[in-house]
Formats: C-alpha cells, structure tokens, sequence
C-alpha cells in the first residue's frame, strides 16, 4: 500500500542527502510538491502517480543542486572557490614546512613516519571539515549564531588548544627531539581543522525552517 | 518551444511581471507561465526558485511563508521598490530589442 507521507519523507531524504542543502528551501520544493501531488489528484490520479509526476516535473536532486549553484551568482561561487583553493593551497604549504621541520630534528624511522600520519590525519579532517561544517552550521537559522560558532571555535581551538598543549600537555613527556617534533605535528591538527569553522560560516547557504510544511 | 538560452533570460522580467500583478507563490507563478505562453515557455519547476531567491537576495522581491486555504504553508512572493524599478529597466530593455528586431525584419521585406 503507497503511503504518500512516507514518500514524501523519503523524498526530502534524498534531497536533503544530495540535492540543495538548505532545510529551508526544501520547505519550499515541498510545499510545491505537494501542491502539485493535489492537483493530480483532483484531476483524478491515484496518490503514487500524482507523486511520481510530481516529482518528476520538479527535478531530481542533482538537477535542482545545479540550479541552485549557477542561481547563487559568479560572486558566491567565485568567492567559495577562492577560499577552497586558498585553503587547499595552505594546507599544501604546511604539509611541507610540517615534513621539513620533522626532517630537521632526525626523527627515527618510527617517529618521522608517525609524524607523517599526523600530517595525512590533519589533510583528512580539513577535508571532512571543509566538507560538513557547511551542513552543520544550517542547522542554525541565525547568521548571526552561525558566525559567533564559527569565530569562538576557531579562536577557542586554533589559540586555546596550543595554550593548553603547551602548559599541560608538553610538560608531562620527556620528548625526544623527533618524538617532540612527531607529537608537534599531531598537536596541530585542531588548530588547522578549525579554520573551517569559520570557513563554512560562509558557505552555509541558510538555516532551517522552523515549522515545517503541513500536509495539504 | 521556445529555446532555453531565451526563457532562463525572460525568467526575471516574467517573474517581476506577474508580481506586479499581487503577491504569488512558486507553484502559481508556473502555472501561470505555462498558461500564458500555452506550454510554449518549457519553465522545469527546479528552476524557478533559485531565479526567485536571487530576485530576493538583490532586494527586488520580498517573501513570507503564510497558511493556504488548504492548511498547508506556503511561501508568498511581492514585490519590492526595487523590483518595480528593476521591471521598468527590463521593459525598456526588452523593447529595445524587439525595436531592433522588428526594423530588422521590416527590412527583410522591403
């Protein structure tokens, strides 16, 4: 038995997963879903084949992604590409100081390759950060909170976490100069995972609806 | 049907233009378009609502999410000072091409 909310749901699923990434705006897709679902119903459809025109007449996910980029305008997209680049660029920058200055302090075979896990680790959790934050912070329907977040994370972890690593962290261990410099590396990770707290502010397209569509 | 390069660029004028009949919504506005133009304008609904959020963030268009009829919400177009503005350099723009365009074809026949 077709059940059209379930369907519904699962539709916004899909959208939300891989179509436009705003809740707000799939609020909006819905709201005109469903006015299209009723309107093939009047006109005698049964409920699975008011939706499955309906939602094909929208679009699929991807095309609706598409739409929705090339409407934000070359600014918005100009300026999320340049901060992606710049971003991608300094981490290229500072995987290499990071490999010179582990060579620098002759790391052992087991801590220079230490140190470089702590570099691959750092790449990955950029690039899932750069990659989620942006999800995370439309779940925050005020720009103003989104960018408070954004600014007090990476204060609070690229200044704090290396105060702290510093006074309390260092001061336990008896490094070696390559286990300092692998340990150093490691240490450096939030401070550059955070940049893309205040990063994704910007690329959060807006935030969620606070009542949902109802059901016509 | 009517090519796709000159539908995404009558998509502003046409949209500005029903607004400035009364407020509309998403749905409507479609319905409306592909009534007018009887089927001849392809609007694929996905596109509409980026157009109208652009219109929103140049100020040219406001939004407001209100209860339908039905009981369902939806989000209700109007039309801003700047928008009136907006569809006023549109109409001059639009005419001056079809001016052109019209000389031109005159010309064909002379």
């Amino acid at each position: 038995m077709f059940d059209l909310e379930q369907a519904i749901a699962e539709w916004r699923r899909e959208m939300l997963a891989a179509g436009p990434e705003t809740p707000a705006v799939l609020d909006e897709l819905e709201s005109h879903l469903r006015d299209g679902i009723a309107r093939r119903m009047e006109a005698g459809s049964s409920a699975e084949q008011a939706f499955e025109a309906a939602a094909q007449e929208l679009g699929s996910a991807k095309v609706l992604k598409a739409e929705f980029a090339k409407a934000q305008g070359p600014d918005a997209a100009e300026i999320r590409r340049w901060a992606g680049f710049v971003y991608a660029a300094f981490l290229v920058v500072y995987s290499l100081l990071q490999t010179r200055t582990l060579l620098r302090f002759r790391p052992t075979h087991e801590e220079f390759w230490l140190g470089m896990a702590g570099v691959a680790a750092t790449l990955i959790a950029a690039y899932a950060g750069w990659r989620l934050v942006p999800r995370f912070m439309n779940l925050m329907a005020n720009k103003n909170a989104r960018l408070w977040v954004g600014i007090t994370g990476t204060v609070s972890l690229g200044v704090g976490w290396p105060e702290i690593y510093a006074r309390f962290v260092l001061e336990r261990f008896d490094f070696t100069p390559g286990q300092f410099a692998a340990a150093f590396v490691w240490a450096m990770l939030p401070c550059i995972t955070s940049m893309t707290l205040l990063l994704g502010v910007d690329r959060s397209g807006g935030g969620r609806q606070t009542s949902s569509v109802k059901t016509g | 049907m009517i090519r796709k390069e000159l539908v995404a660029a009558s998509a502003e004028p046409l949209i500005l233009s029903l607004l400035a009949k009364g407020e509309s919504y998403g749905y409507a506005i479609i319905q409306e378009i592909k009534a007018r133009s009887q089927n001849r304008m392809e609007w694929t609904d996905g596109m509409l609502y980026p157009v109208l959020h652009r219109l929103e963030r140049k100020g040219q268009i406001k939004s407001h999410w209100a209860e339908a009829e039905s009981g369902r919400k939806r989000k209700y177009y109007s039309l801003k000072q700047d928008g009136k503005k907006a569809l006023k350099e549109h109409h001059e723009h639009w005419a001056v091409v079809h001016a052109v365009l019209t000389g031109l074809r005159k010309e064909q026949y002379v």
